[in-house]
């Protein structure tokens, strides 16, 4: 990401181009997920600045607002998308998540007291659902992909620390649950707050290291 | 190395307030979602938990409370209507609430043939206004790290940074409001988010 950009995606989140200049971006940011990112990272930082100017509306604003409640207008298809792009993934990411969790083992190990794992349900707006666990004494990932299109290319994995730039952990299955040893360089990068983000790279993933396609599923890293 | 900041020791304070912004805003994505199944008590929570920010940007742009009082009952009609069409993949919650609220606002000004246009007063710019380390270090512990970090811009660069979050002020609208050429405010205008960007990151 270049500082040219990085203001771009600071000047689209603050609001201040014209309406042409923030089609462009908009445009952009469909299938430059460097940019959606930063676009995302803004905003995130900007929100909080609502606080300063927070004043307790009068009491009866509420009550008039109450009163005048028509229907809401949110179709049953919107209700279907909803549950399909963010209720239904959440609940099978989990169900996955416990089934990577806990996955027997062909030899039983006796482990010993092993730190909190962490795991990631990643999801996308077109149904994409993944699922992440990551062992940090071992430094191995579990990727689990449920719904995952990678089109003709390949789906290529990144780790984002809070507030930084993407990193790929390399080139996952689309449709098989498989083990990757994440290389000793990146752990640290591996922790609560970090975003996993599957992109749609050409074969063979992104050439510079740096994320060309679009994301098609994204998540944060939560401890279990 | 911006992700070192969690572990080294100083961040603490940041960490613990960006977890619970975290928090918030899962809570707010799923009230809305409610919301959009037609939950009102879903849409009491949302109101409970963001009315008092969205009032105070309703009356940046109108100062007298019984029009901001009307702006902000708009704005919630309109999350009561359009709360499945959020898309949290998009925006944060809040992002979308504040731009919404703000939206309404505008329309408002605009149906009385009117604009945001009270006039910028801009100083010379100061030559050397590089936030130093140690307001730097402080807004990082902050809570509102975002607030701390303005606090470390020239006066009149923290005003074009809130004119343009609070009022939706183009380059063009604020360019026009501090009577000052376009290319002069893109210019500053970036330079602010630049060293915005080198404080909260």
């Amino acid at each position: 990401m270049t500082d040219e950009d990085d203001i771009l995606a600071a000047e689209f989140a603050l609001g201040l181009l014209d309406e042409a200049e923030a089609a462009a971006v908009q445009a952009r940011a469909r299938t430059d997920s460097v940019l959606s990112l930063r676009i995302a990272w803004w905003r995130d930082q900007l929100a909080p600045l609502v606080s300063e100017v927070e004043t307790p509306p009068p009491v009866g604003v509420w009550q008039r607002i109450e009163g005048q409640l028509p229907g809401n207008d949110n179709s049953q298809s919107m209700m279907q998308r909803w549950r399909a792009t963010a209720v239904a993934s959440m609940s099978v990411a989990a169900a996955l998540l416990a089934f990577v969790a806990f996955r027997p083992d062909p030899v039983p190990v006796i482990t010993p007291a092993a730190p909190t794992p962490m795991m990631a349900a990643l999801s996308g707006e077109k149904g994409a659902v993944v699922a992440v666990s990551y062992d940090a004494t071992s430094g191995k990932l579990v990727v689990a992909p449920t719904v995952l299109d990678p089109g003709k290319g390949d789906a290529e994995l990144w780790i984002i620390p809070d507030g930084g730039k993407p990193v790929s952990l390399g080139i996952v299955d689309a449709k098989n649950i498989e083990d990757h040893m994440v290389p000793e360089g990146k752990r640290a990068m591996l922790i609560p707050g970090a975003t996993f983000a599957v992109t749609q790279e050409v074969k063979g993933g992104s050439p510079d290291g740096n994320p060309k396609g679009p994301i098609v599923a994204a998540g944060k890293i939560i401890r279990t | 190395m911006h992700w070192r900041r969690r572990s080294d020791g100083h961040g603490r304070g940041a960490g613990l307030s960006s977890d619970v912004a975290s928090v918030e805003r899962a809570a707010l994505v799923a009230a809305l979602k409610r919301v959009a199944a037609g939950d009102r008590a879903a849409f009491q929570d949302v109101y409970r938990r963001t009315s008092a920010k969205l009032y105070g940007v309703a009356l940046r742009i109108f100062p007298d409370g019984d029009e901001a009082e009307d702006v902000l009952q708009d704005a919630f009609i309109n999350v009561w209507q359009k709360a499945g069409s959020f898309d949290p993949a998009r925006a944060s919650p809040i992002t979308w609430l504040v731009a919404l609220t703000r939206n309404r606002a505008i329309d408002r000004l605009r149906s009385k043939g009117k604009r945001v246009m009270a006039p910028i007063e801009l100083a010379e710019e100061v030559a050397d206004d590089r936030p130093d380390a140690e307001q730097c270090l402080i807004a990082h512990q902050s809570d509102a790290r975002i607030t701390a970090c303005i606090e470390t811009l020239a006066k009149d660069d923290a005003t074009l940074i809130r004119t343009a979050f609070f009022d939706g002020a183009t380059y063009a609208d604020i360019a026009e409001r501090a009577n000052t050429p376009l290319g002069t405010i893109k210019s500053r205008v970036r330079r602010a988010l630049m060293k915005l960007k080198a404080c909260l990151a």
